[in-house]
């Protein structure tokens, strides 16, 4: 399969490509300013890129490698031999993906050289130089705080620390947002203080909070420690007789308390091998259907597959209770759905059921911002991407072998 | 299979090639057709590469893909996601670079929606410059005979940094100084001698600045001394580039930017920091003859009363604020033109009891 790719200058063609399109982002990018905003947008974009090319090479040739070969009649020669449909599919599959980890190593190096010059061309004590190493370039564990009772004029949120807390110079940066009835209304001061289990304070920091828009507090790391259970509290502190005296935090952009827990390297490994999982899954995808069907038809097939994957949450929306068609008809009698949304609902319901997980696994906008990609994500994701979606497509594909007389001419 | 290439290779080959060439030879005849059916769809003649490139392969579909990018832009904002911002409006204007509102709209929410947005006072400043910029440095390029566009930005120059609107308008004006002080001096007053001799420096001044520095001789010599420090400054320039190529029948709201920028900086145009780096505004007395200029310019080329409206509010305002600074003589020379442009019966009691009114129904 791999000479194969070679050889249709498949490889040195993507190759091209992809590198053209790292090159070009890199070039081009404009960001917003900063060189934090451009590292951002670079590692955003260069993966979006990356994801969609490689996805959309890999199926093109997983297509092509098995209906290809029907149609030229060079599987018969392999079918006849003592070959089990597994292995054949699998020898397939293995060819198809080993080009999509080349592929992937070559833009994780680009990506990683990008980081690299990023760092050198920024000064460490400047605030652009300490937002690319302590928000981009970094691996920092998304702790989600939970709201408890907070007393008196103050709000307290409680959440968990990770496991491992990267040492000194990395910072934890705390993210809220408040609900402003009002564009560009006066600042508040805030009062934020991190408390141990004991409810001993460990940091305290006064400061101005806009308004409008996401606030930021760093936190030293002495402050927090491993897998402990910390508390936050907020108050305003009394100022001017015209500031605001008290604030609404945003319901949907809950506090966040970001902890550095490793480096950008790390990250954008196991980044990458979720991004390898999926492409795997397309590369499964596009055998299976090309035991199928002829090479064009395969390719229909699979990419009117993906597209409706994708879209799936758009027609549960449309047909859920409560779309917008519903209220025009609020004030009389409540229609009855016509048999075809009945089935309609159900068919997107159980779409959605079968594609969640494939959707679920999304990297680029966590690689950018600097937020952990975990271990367990990646394992998870290769057991239902590769093993479970994998596995179905590939009993698929030996039944329809199997079963399939593919000397019948086509 | 082999032959059947063979025999039709040349063939095909020679018929692509004849028919480059006659394309070539109706391009441009064809460009001309264009250009008098339809005027300002003129090709991009400096255009970067990528913008010649998506702007004639993708041909209609090119605005599917503005709408998209659009739609993005618009979900990331609401979602609080400014980072990409720039990077989607310097797409879609790219995809539309002749249509003016697109340029407007990007330029003006990134320097007044997005900027709002941002907590830290010197990013809030860089939305405001990437607004700014988007429109000085690409969308004058793209459409130069546009006069909307000149006034897109200069409103920027005269709303956002030179008023108070914005709760950090007085950082914005102390950022806009130091910048422009850097580039023409201290004073904000260039000196054009040096300039003449010295074609680094107008290169400089063009772009950093998207100035020009003849331009700029003219603009002082009609509505100065500017100090071009001052924000509204560079909203009078930027009318008057978008009156040159509006032509003999004008352009309301450039002639409507010169007056009102005129005006404020006369009555609050001269800014300084005391010790404590709060932004001082005092009137810029030296404007009043410049500020009657810009005013009766624009009466002289426009018919529409509201323009008198707003000439008679100037000159009784100023009388009253000349007044309270007590400067009596230019107070005096605000009340006469307005008397003698204006006549009323509250003119006609003469210039004391016209303050003596004003103060008591105050």
């Amino acid at each position: 399969m791999i000479r194969q790719a070679v050889r249709s200058r498949f490889v040195i063609c993507l190759f091209v490509l992809m590198l053209s399109l790292l090159v070009g982002f890199a070039l081009t990018i404009k960001g917003d300013g900063t060189a934090a905003g451009r590292l951002q947008m670079l590692l955003s974009y260069a993966m979006g890129a990356v994801g969609v090319v490689l996805g959309t090479a890999t199926l093109w040739l997983a297509c092509g490698s098995v209906s290809s070969e029907i149609e030229n009649r060079r599987l018969h020669l392999v079918l006849v031999k003592p070959i089990r449909r597994m292995d054949l599919w699998i020898g397939k599959w293995l060819g198809i993906v080993s080009v999509a980890m080349l592929m992937l190593a070559v833009a994780g190096f680009f990506l990683a050289i990008a980081g690299q010059v990023a760092l050198r061309r920024t000064v460490p004590d400047s605030a652009d130089g300490r937002a690319v190493r302590h928000q981009v370039l970094m691996s920092r564990y998304l702790a989600e705080s939970e709201r408890v009772k907070g007393g008196a004029g103050k709000a307290r949120w409680e959440l968990d620390c990770p496991a491992i807390v990267s040492p000194a110079p990395a910072v934890a940066t705390l993210r809220y947002r408040f609900v402003s009835p009002l564009r560009d209304l006066p600042p508040v001061r805030t009062h934020w203080e991190v408390l141990g289990p004991d409810g001993t304070c460990r940091f305290e920091a006064d400061g101005l909070a806009n308004m409008d828009g996401v606030n930021r507090l760093d936190i030293p790391v002495d402050s927090l420690q491993a897998g402990e259970r910390i508390s936050l509290t907020f108050r305003i502190r009394r100022g001017e007789e015209e500031a605001l005296h008290y604030v609404t935090f945003h319901p949907n952009h809950p506090v966040e308390l970001l902890i550095p827990t490793g480096g950008f390297g790390g990250n954008l490994v196991r980044a990458l091998l979720i991004v390898f999982c999926r492409v795997a899954l397309l590369a499964a995808l596009g055998v299976t259907v090309g035991t199928v069907f002829t090479f064009p038809v395969a390719v229909f097939v699979s990419t009117s597959m993906i597209v409706a994957t994708l879209f799936t949450q758009f027609f549960v929306f449309s047909t859920a209770p409560g779309r917008p068609s519903d209220h025009h008809h609020h004030h009389g009698a409540p229609e009855t759905p016509a048999w075809i949304e009945k089935v309609g609902e159900d068919l997107a319901n159980g779409m959605q059921f079968a594609v969640v997980p494939v959707l679920h696994y999304r990297v680029r906008g966590r690689l950018a911002e600097g937020v952990a990609i975990p271990w367990s994500e990646v394992y998870e994701a290769a057991g239902f991407l590769i093993f479970v979606y994998g596995g179905v497509l590939c009993a698929l594909a030996c039944e329809t072998l199997r079963r399939r007389e593919i000397a019948l001419p086509v | 299979m082999k032959s059947w290439r063979k025999r039709t290779g040349i063939p095909i080959l020679a018929t692509a090639v004849l028919l480059l060439v006659v394309a070539g030879v109706f391009h441009a005849p064809l460009l001309e057709l264009r250009q008098r059916a339809l005027p300002g769809t003129e090709a991009l003649t400096d255009a970067p590469p990528v913008v010649v490139f998506t702007t004639v392969v993708l041909g209609g579909f090119r605005g599917v893909i503005a709408d998209a990018l659009w739609l993005r832009a618009s979900y990331l904002q609401e979602e609080g996601r400014y980072l990409e911002l720039v990077q989607l409006a310097d797409w879609v204007t790219k995809l539309e670079p002749h249509t003016t509102d697109v340029w407007a709209f990007h330029a003006w929410n990134m320097a007044y929606n997005v900027s709002v947005m941002m907590p830290v006072a010197e990013d809030r400043w860089r939305w405001v410059q990437q607004g700014i910029r988007l429109l000085r440095d690409e969308g004058i390029r793209y459409n130069p005979t546009d006069p909307r566009i000149y006034h897109e930005l200069g409103w920027i120059f005269q709303h956002k940094l030179g008023g108070d609107s914005d709760r950090l308008h007085a950082y914005y004006k102390k950022q806009w100084s130091d910048y422009v002080a850097e580039r023409l001096g201290a004073s904000g007053r260039p000196n054009y001698g040096i300039f003449s001799m010295e074609p680094g420096l107008r290169e400089r001044i063009r772009d950093e600045m998207g100035l020009d520095v003849g331009r700029m001789q003219i603009v002082d010599a009609i509505y100065g001394p500017l100090d071009w420090r001052v924000p509204q400054s560079h909203a009078v320039y930027w009318a008057y580039r978008g009156l040159e190529v509006a032509g003999p029948e004008g352009f309301l709201s450039c002639s409507r930017m010169i007056y009102q920028s005129m005006a404020e900086m006369f009555l609050w145009g001269k800014m300084s920091w005391d010790s404590q780096g709060e932004l001082i505004m005092e009137a810029d007395k030296r404007l009043l003859p410049r500020v009657f200029r810009a005013y009766e310019e624009t009466l002289s080329r426009y018919d529409d009363p509201a323009l008198d409206e707003a000439y008679i509010n100037f000159l009784a305002g100023a009388t009253l604020v000349m007044a309270q600074q007590g400067d009596t003589r230019r107070s005096h020379r605000c009340f006469d033109r307005l008397h003698a442009r204006y006549p009323t019966d509250r003119t006609a009691q003469g210039y004391d009891a016209f303050i003596a009114a004003h103060k008591e129904k105050k």
